[in-house]
């Protein structure tokens, strides 16, 4: 498990900044320098000018890539290779320390350039076989070059100096053609060996990455390959058959440019991926959970992506589906990142190890992980507090229901039972012969009395909630309200049954309507239309009175709304000043 | 004439049963819920079962339940509901269930002796007896958009008096007309609603319930 997110923040100050930075004009200098001494021997500008351009190109290039991570070796490597053919040229001139150097130099940047293909893109070599081929490059270089110079005339070492006569004597001790043409003969076997074994090397390599991996590393393997080629075209064919613009010369410039190019092309690769980290974010924001993994998935071109959310009270991480998510830790492919955020750990991230290659892409990557995941968590509570408050207000209208219909029940079975049983209890006292006239006529005032009440109690339990509602449906309960109203109403609505929470809220919600149609809009005719469509109650009041309702404004409404949302229906109010008011409601029903 | 009372409310049972004695009336048992009706009338065959709409278990519409079960064990016994609604579903429910001997008052009407004495006789003989409120309530609105709209205001005011359960008789009597006029708006009345010629009674029937259907 990695936690290098939280520590791949260090910013680079040290001597490889200093250096990168000094290189660009020594680099520079160098180069325009080295390019002179062609210049002075007489080679065509034209050539001179390919080279610099070239040369320069590839440098800055590397220079790039080393920027771009610069705690990779690959970066220094390709430095080194890149500047050395940018400054070869001094090889030519006549003076037994630059022949010396540039000859070594010049057999040991083959090893250098094996080594920056083979650690790209990890700077590590990897396997043993990849470490045994570089130490033997260096080796097999180092060797050669020492024996090159201990017997080789000066002269042969690079075809000969430019311009001038060469130093009579070898660099190191006397000459003997005829061996080091059998010494030649043996490095380039042994130099057809190394580049096989390269090839071979890489072509396992391509063959066995992860796809992430691959194209990651392609550019550059493929590269290495072309490199390996054409060294063996230069090595194998004969030197020097057109003078400083021969076919060997510009091939192996080509090919110098290529490889830069390649290497340069992971660090852009690697640039646009952090760039699309960016806009997985934006993409994400306010999105699920569920579709984080596939972003992700997505942007870092890993199919074997997988996301696990944190489960505080099984203390795992789990996928979408319920699964555990660790990574397997049977292969070198696999790795898993660790996500957390201010409250704890989050996710975790099982993954391509390749990955991890970019440390900033771990980093946008985990932050963009973080973010998703706490945003997710954030709207995960956001709506389970959501559905709280509105489990809860509906809770609180079934409850305010309910006491309307136990009040209801109450005031028919109690009160007015025990008032009619007083009434029938005078009506004996009146019947009693003893009873005398005046008692009579307060008894029959008591009465009238006592069956106001009566009237006046069912008038009351009415209001608080209609019988018929609850016996006929909305529908009859509707037009027994259509009749009170003092103003004609028309009212189209099926008469089915429907739940009961959506038949009260209707009534009331109708009921509230023509109450308001009667009393501000002095509307002179009101319809009413229910209608029972895709899984929807959906009623319309139409009014023909004055219009210019504010739909804020009035508890009456406030209330309506309330009650209409509390079982999840909405609401909507048209009410221009003079064209009538249109109350348009949808209780969802299943 | 020998009645069973069926009222959850024990006060009101009693109270009536009481005043229904001193009236005369042959009160053969009182219950207190639906069940207890329906054994009370296979016990006694009483001639009308004076209830109340609402009563355990439900407290909903008990009393019409009842009085539509009744119509196919007892096709001779006279239903009085007492309900505390002024609602013509009710009625149109109850009247629609069981066509003659049924009768829906409102429950303050036991305070008027004789008003309640006369439903039961009314009853008793046959005919259908509705609240005049109820008949009220009903003509509200029920006048420019449903079929009553054919009608004209003395046809109307004739189907009123029929709803509320008067014989042409009583309707001669309350509108000071003719008993040839009376036959005669009936009758426009029942081919202006399109009822069948079948039985006089059964045509009355379906006029009130015309009249009650709620729009």
């Amino acid at each position: 498990m990695s936690e290098r997110a939280a520590s791949v923040t260090r910013v680079d100050v040290g001597f490889g900044t200093w250096l990168r930075r000094a290189a660009w004009p020594a680099v520079l200098i160098a180069g325009l320098a080295a390019e002179s001494i062609l210049w002075r021997n007489g080679t065509s500008a034209s050539y001179v000018v390919y080279d610099l351009a070239v040369g320069f190109t590839a440098v800055f290039l590397s220079l790039i890539v080393w920027g771009d991570e610069p705690s990779n070796a690959v970066g220094p490597l390709l430095f080194v290779y890149t500047t050395w053919l940018l400054v070869s040229p001094v090889r030519y001139l006549p003076n037994t320390f630059w022949i010396s150097v540039s000859w070594i130099a010049q057999a040991l940047v083959v090893g250098v350039f094996a080594q920056a293909v083979l650690a790209y893109p990890t700077g590590r070599l990897g396997n043993r076989w990849a470490r045994a081929l570089v130490a033997f490059a260096y080796g097999q270089a180092a060797v050669f070059a020492v024996i090159g110079l201990a017997i080789a005339p000066a002269e042969q070492l690079f075809g000969g100096c430019l311009g001038a006569p060469c130093p009579a004597t070898p660099p190191f001790a006397s000459s003997n053609p005829d061996l080091f043409t059998h010494v030649q003969d043996a490095q380039n076997v042994v130099d057809v060996f190394l580049v096989v074994c390269f090839a071979a090397l890489l072509v396992q390599r391509i063959a066995t990455a992860t796809s992430r991996r691959r194209r990651q590393c392609i550019a550059v393997w493929l590269a290495g390959l072309l490199a390996g080629a054409s060294f063996l075209l230069d090595t194998l064919l004969p030197q020097g058959f057109g003078g400083v613009w021969d076919a060997n010369d510009i091939i192996s410039h080509g090919v110098r440019l290529i490889v830069a190019l390649a290497f340069f092309a992971g660090v852009y690769m690697r640039r646009v991926e952090r760039a699309r980290v960016a806009d997985m974010l934006v993409e994400l924001a306010g999105s699920q959970a569920p579709s984080i993994e596939p972003a992700l998935s997505r942007v870092l071109r890993d199919p074997s992506l997988r996301l696990g959310y944190w489960h505080a009270d099984r203390h795992v991480y789990l996928d979408g589906a319920g699964r555990v998510v660790s990574p397997t830790f049977d292969g070198s492919t696999e790795a898993a990142t660790l996500v957390t955020g201010n409250s704890g750990p989050l996710g975790l991230l099982v993954h391509d190890r390749a990955v991890l290659q970019d440390p900033r892409l771990v980093e946008s990557v985990v932050a963009a992980t973080r973010l998703a995941l706490e945003n997710a968590r954030l709207q995960a509570q956001l709506r389970a507090r959501l559905d709280e408050v509105r489990d809860s207000r509906a809770r609180i209208v079934r409850a305010g229901d309910e006491a309307r219909r136990s009040l209801e029940r109450d005031l028919h079975d109690g009160a007015q039972q025990r008032l009619l049983s007083i009434g029938l209890a005078l009506q004996l006292a009146r019947a009693e012969e003893s009873t005398d006239m005046s008692t009579r006529a307060l008894l029959d005032e008591a009465e009238a009395e006592l069956e106001a009440a009566v009237a006046e109690l069912r008038d009351l339990a009415r209001g608080i909630h209609p019988g018929v509602l609850t016996d006929h449906g909305l529908a009859g309960a509707l037009g027994i309200l259509a009749r009170r109203m003092a103003m004609p109403v028309h009212i189209l609505a099926p008469p089915d049954r429907m739940p009961e929470a959506i038949e009260t809220t209707a009534y009331f919600v109708i009921s509230e309507a023509l109450q308001n149609a009667v009393k501000h809009a002095q509307a002179s005719h009101v319809s009413v239309t229910v209608r029972n469509a895709d899984h929807a109650v959906h009623i319309d009041v139409c009014d023909d009175g004055v219009g210019g309702a504010d739909p804020e404004r009035g508890s009456g409404i406030r209330g309506l709304r309330d009650r209409v949302e509390s079982i999840d229906g909405d609401m909507s109010i048209e009410s221009v000043a003079g064209r009538g008011t249109r109350l348009r409601v949808r209780l969802p029903c299943e | 004439m020998r009645v069973v009372l069926a009222d959850d409310a024990l006060l009101v049972r009693e109270g009536l049963s009481r005043v229904l004695a001193h009236a005369g009336v042959d009160v053969v048992a009182s219950v207190g819920d639906l069940e207890e009706l329906l054994a009370a009338v296979e016990a006694e065959q009483p001639d009308i079962a004076i209830v109340d709409i609402r009563m355990p278990p439900g407290y909903r519409d008990e009393g019409i339940q009842a009085a539509a079960r009744l119509a196919q064990s007892h096709p001779d016994l006279g239903v009085l509901v007492l309900s505390q609604y002024v609602e013509p579903n009710y009625a149109a429910e109850l009247i629609a269930a069981s066509p003659g001997r049924r009768g829906y008052l409102l429950k303050e009407r036991i305070l008027h002796q004789d008003q309640l004495l006369q439903a039961m006789e009314r009853i008793d003989a046959g005919e259908t007896v509705v609240d005049p409120s109820v008949v009220d309530a009903a003509i509200a609105t029920s006048r420019p958009s449903g079929r009553l709209g054919v009608l004209t205001d003395r046809e109307l005011e004739v189907l009123h008096l029929i709803a509320q359960g008067l014989t042409d008789r009583g309707i001669c009597d309350r509108l000071v007309l003719s008993p040839k006029t009376v036959a005669t708006h009936t009758q426009h009345i029942f081919n202006k609603l399109g009822l069948p010629a079948s039985s006089h009674d059964n045509r009355r029937v379906h006029a009130v319930l015309t009249y009650m259907e709620p729009h």
